[in-house]
């Protein structure tokens, strides 16, 4: 009797020491990764002090200027930051369940469910944002629910199509090999659909949510009264750049976190994909 | 079941694709507890068998029995009673080894603690119980297909269908796997149906050899111990002497057409 011994290290224990060749390999790009992030930063810093040295301030503010801006925000607006960051947890978590949810039916039902829903979304797609934003503006009056409307109708078809195709994706030996227990339609939901599904639903989220801040923050800039992007509007009518430099600031900051939570929630729900694919 | 001594019973079926004939006239059947090897060379319709013998196909004539069912038209009749393990593994990648194994259990509503221990159970008479968290990323093939082998055992089935089960396997651990699988059908008195194109696998692990022409119809039809013990030693010369079979009834085809035409 032979045993086979295993071909890869396990998933979700600890890191293999940095000697072995993959954990070498692993630090090697930690560390690059880590160092072309710092020279990013200090060239860009490097390009705002020299810029606001060679320009007049009201056109590009210096360091000083910004950093003072960022803490003025931190000390007292940061109930905008408060406000931005709810509504844009809840379009977002809307948009995942209502995406998530119709991209199941599509893939489930693909003659019916997915083949109405297909050109619906690209019509929904082919609407420009600002559409959505106008629209928003003349059909409903409650700020909140304005915002949420525009975030989830841009976010929701481009989830709601990925988790589509992620399901049209599913190796069709995998089907039968289950199919030959002869399961139910729950049952195939369950054990195959869903953690099938989940694959592509976290892959569009990496995408979906940084486009949907963006969006959210412009939508806030015309249609809301509260949020970023309302201060930035107000920091733009009155002519503070620094202001502006430094609610920037504060978006790159929240798309990073927004980054790391995402690659972490990643690492822990597709363990089973392996250390090489999970970064 | 008890009332059933043959397993599966095929009564003269043909299958026909268009103009082309896949199945000839075919006629065969399964003792209870029996192991039997489809044995033949690519395009000899085992597939085409296999389809038909799980439900996925419906022959042009004749009549197809497993377990006393029509496999297509009482196809949920024969869930838990049928089982499969296939060329490639195909376990469910998000689920670890434990887990595969108890899917098909999960299928046939088992509950969650019984068929905890079936699965352990099968690990470990696939020699797997110590891989039985990790995902099948992080198996080796052999143990992939040991995994595969102990989810279709797991459910305590019948029947049990090989699909050219060990053949993208090296040749030391297709060995080792072909002897566990014969130690696990002869401890479940499971029936068997091996298909393969590999004359030492259906010589090593079946009961009955049955040799397959273009169309699938029976060339000729072995008893495996008799011809192990016919042949000790000089597998070589059984193999000359199925593959002289294989080719001699291929050349009266061709002889035949040409006379036809």
């Amino acid at each position: 009797m032979t045993t086979e011994t295993t071909t890869t290290r396990p998933v979700g224990k600890a890191a293999p020491p940095a000697a072995s060749p993959a954990g070498r390999r692993d630090l090697l790009a930690a560390v690059r990764n880590k160092w072309a992030l710092a020279l990013v930063i200090v060239l860009l810093l490097g390009g705002v002090q020299i810029s606001s040295m060679v320009l007049p301030s009201f056109i590009f503010p210096g360091l000083d200027q910004i950093w003072a801006s960022f803490v003025e925000i931190l000390s007292h607006q940061l109930s905008d930051i408060g406000i931005t960051l709810a509504r844009f947890t809840v379009a977002l978590s809307l948009s995942l369940a209502a995406g998530w949810a119709i991209g199941l039916a599509m893939g489930a039902f693909r003659k019916t469910i997915g083949e109405f829903f297909t050109p619906a979304f690209s019509i929904m797609q082919a609407v420009p944002a600002l559409s959505w934003v106008l629209l928003a503006v003349l059909w409903i009056s409650d700020v909140n629910l304005r915002i949420g409307f525009i975030c989830f109708f841009i976010s929701m078809p481009l989830i709601a199509i990925a988790v589509y195709e992620g399901i049209r994706n599913i190796d069709p030996e995998i089907v039968e090999a289950v199919d030959q227990f002869r399961p139910t339609k729950l049952q195939v939901l369950r054990m195959l659909l869903i953690p099938q599904s989940l694959v592509y639903l976290l892959m569009s989220v990496r995408s979906v949510s940084a486009f949907s801040l963006r969006i959210l923050v412009f939508a806030e800039l015309i249609a809301a009264s509260t949020g970023i992007g309302q201060r930035m509007q107000v920091a733009q009518t009155n002519f503070q750049l620094d202001m502006i430099f430094a609610w920037t600031l504060v978006l790159i900051i929240v798309n990073f976190v927004l980054v790391f939570l995402i690659d972490k929630t990643e690492q822990r729900l597709l363990r089973w994909r392996g250390e090489a694919v999970i970064r | 079941m008890t009332s059933i001594e043959k397993i599966i019973d095929v009564q003269d079926v043909s299958v026909w694709f268009g103009d082309f004939n896949a199945v000839d006239h075919l006629n065969f059947h399964v003792d209870v507890g029996e192991r039997v090897a489809i044995l033949g060379r690519t395009g000899a319709g085992k597939s085409t068998l296999l389809n038909l013998l799980i439900g996925n196909l419906d022959p042009t004539s004749g009549t197809v029995r497993v377990a006393g069912k029509d496999p297509l038209r009482e196809r949920d009749e024969l869930q838990g009673i049928v089982a499969m393990a296939y060329q490639s593994p195909r376990l469910l990648p998000w689920r670890t080894a434990k887990a595969n194994v108890e899917a098909g259990l999960e299928i046939l509503g088992v509950d969650k603690q019984e068929r905890s221990q079936r699965a352990l159970h099968w690990l470990r008479k696939v020699h797997l119980d110590n891989a039985a968290d990790r995902y099948p990323n992080q198996l080796s093939g052999g143990m992939r297909q040991r995994t595969s082998l102990a989810r279709a055992f797991a459910i305590d089935p019948k029947l049990i269908f090989l699909d050219e089960s060990f053949s993208a396997l090296d040749e030391v651990t297709a060995k080792s796997l072909r002897a566990d699988f014969v130690e696990l059908c002869e401890s479940t008195s499971v029936s068997s149906v091996i298909v393969t194109h590999s004359i030492e696998e259906a010589f090593q692990i079946a009961d009955r050899v049955l040799v397959f022409g273009r169309p699938a119809r029976i060339l000729g039809e072995f008893d495996a111990a008799e011809e192990r013990e016919r042949y000790r030693g000089r597998l070589s010369d059984l193999r000359d002497h199925i593959h002289q079979l294989m080719v001699a009834a291929e050349q009266a085809d061709q002889d035949g057409s040409r006379h036809a035409s």
